[in-house]
């Protein structure tokens, strides 16, 4: 079985471990516990036929991604970069983060999701993508299970053929 | 006559000004830009920056054997750089050999003063006389407490486990490998500091060490129940160096990626 390690990061509070919960476990809690260092859990999901063990770490959030440090980040295939669509100060230091971590995995596979859909109507969704600095990915939410299986099933198509 | 040379001086100069006036405007244009810094900068970085990106993505493929060769040839010319580059790594080595080998030294020095004058010597001096029963498989016996419970053969960077044994059922070992790389990076990052890089090599708690054995591209992390000596400890790494050795240096990264199952048998059999 293929094996990938695949990162949830971004800002704190925009519900990378949420993303996480409901994508390991199908579980979500609307408690906002901040997660220390990191978590480390894997899920296996079907891909192209083929079955891939994802391995994911949940990173504690960081205003900017350069205080993460360095280590987590090696060795990576993919990376989710989540912001909060309800807060607009989580998408402020987007592109040099996006930026920093791609020259920290130049060939890693990086999406950028929008979490918290379900806390705001589609025309804000849609004002909130459009002022980004970079193009969103996918928007998800951790609360109803939007697109959360769509996302894995995207990176891990993704990595198949990376 | 004058007249006439003044109106094909004036045409002269119509024709130049029509063939001229889009060309000469260009120039001007041209000429502020190149003197305006910021404008310049803000034209040219975009396509540098693409360039650099183009670069970095293939710079393995383009350029890495002719860095290889100037680094080798570096380093042939000037042996005073490779040591430079060298010596810090091996005065740690040196320094953590010498560390080990005197608490070795202390520890055996203590069981012989321990064992020479202790009422359990004299006891087992006498078992020995009598019964025929050796007092060094008593020893031995003790030492037989430190047990190996279970072995990791992990990525280095990604935390992706490639191989593993255990003796007793324990949580998802894929969730061991990466949890114990994230501690292993963050305590590495934590202290070190600047061109000092030093690996984790133990983690302690109860009655339980594990021990990190560190190689190039992946470490070997092996859990021990009970008390391990330095002596043991020694062993148990020259154990580690040989079954890297002799079961992984001549497979490469991919098919130790591939052969999972194959190299937790190989653990099996070499640390069971």
């Amino acid at each position: 079985m293929i094996s990938k390690k695949v990162i949830l990061t971004g800002s704190f509070g925009v519900g990378k471990t949420s993303l996480f919960n409901k994508f390991v476990y199908s579980k979500f809690s609307d408690k906002y516990l901040t997660t220390i260092g990191v978590k480390v859990n894997k899920k296996v999901i079907k891909v192209g036929g083929e079955e891939m063990s994802i391995l994911l770490w949940d990173i504690a959030g960081e205003v900017s991604q350069d205080k993460v440090p360095v280590s987590y980040f090696l060795g990576a295939s993919g990376i989710i970069y989540v912001f909060d669509l309800t807060r607009a100060v989580t998408t402020k230091n987007m592109k040099e983060d996006i930026e920093y971590l791609r020259r920290l995995l130049p060939n890693g596979v990086i999406k950028i999701v929008g979490n918290k859909s379900d806390l705001v109507g589609q025309d804000i969704i849609e004002k909130v993508i459009a002022e980004l600095a970079l193009p969103c990915d996918l928007v998800t939410s951790a609360k109803t299970g939007e697109n959360v299986e769509e996302l894995f099933t995207i990176i891990g198509e993704e990595l198949l053929v990376a | 006559m004058s007249f006439m040379y003044d109106k094909e001086d004036k045409q002269l100069e119509q024709l130049k000004d029509i063939l001229l006036n889009g060309t000469q405007q260009d120039i001007d244009d041209i000429r502020i830009l190149l003197n305006n810094e910021e404008k310049l900068a803000k034209k040219i970085d975009p396509i540098l920056e693409k360039h650099v990106e183009v670069i970095r993505a293939d710079f393995d493929n383009t350029y890495g054997k002719e860095v290889e060769s100037i680094v080798v040839h570096t380093l042939e010319n000037s042996p005073e750089l490779l040591l430079k580059v060298i010596s810090p790594m091996l005065g740690r080595l040196i320094k953590k050999y010498i560390g080990q080998q005197f608490q070795i030294l202390r520890e055996s020095i203590d069981q012989s003063v321990k064992k020479a004058t202790s009422f359990g010597s004299i006891k087992s001096t006498i078992k020995e006389k009598l019964f025929g029963v050796k007092a060094s498989d008593e020893y031995i016996a003790e030492f037989d407490k430190a047990q190996i419970a279970e072995v990791y053969l992990i990525e280095r960077n990604s935390g992706i486990l490639m191989g593993s044994f255990s003796r007793q059922n324990t949580i998802d070992r894929d969730m061991i490998g990466g949890m114990l790389t994230a501690i292993k990076g963050f305590v590495e990052d934590a202290i070190n500091k600047g061109n000092e890089s030093e690996d984790l090599e133990m983690i302690e708690y109860g009655n339980h060490k594990i021990l990190i054995q560190n190689f190039y591209t992946y470490y070997v992390a092996v859990v021990i129940s009970g008390t391990i000596s330095a002596s043991n400890r020694s062993e148990l790494s020259d154990k580690i160096l040989e079954f890297a050795d002799k079961e992984l240096s001549i497979i490469s990264q991919s098919e130790i990626n591939s052969k999972t199952s194959h190299i937790s048998d190989k653990l099996e059999d070499w640390f069971k």
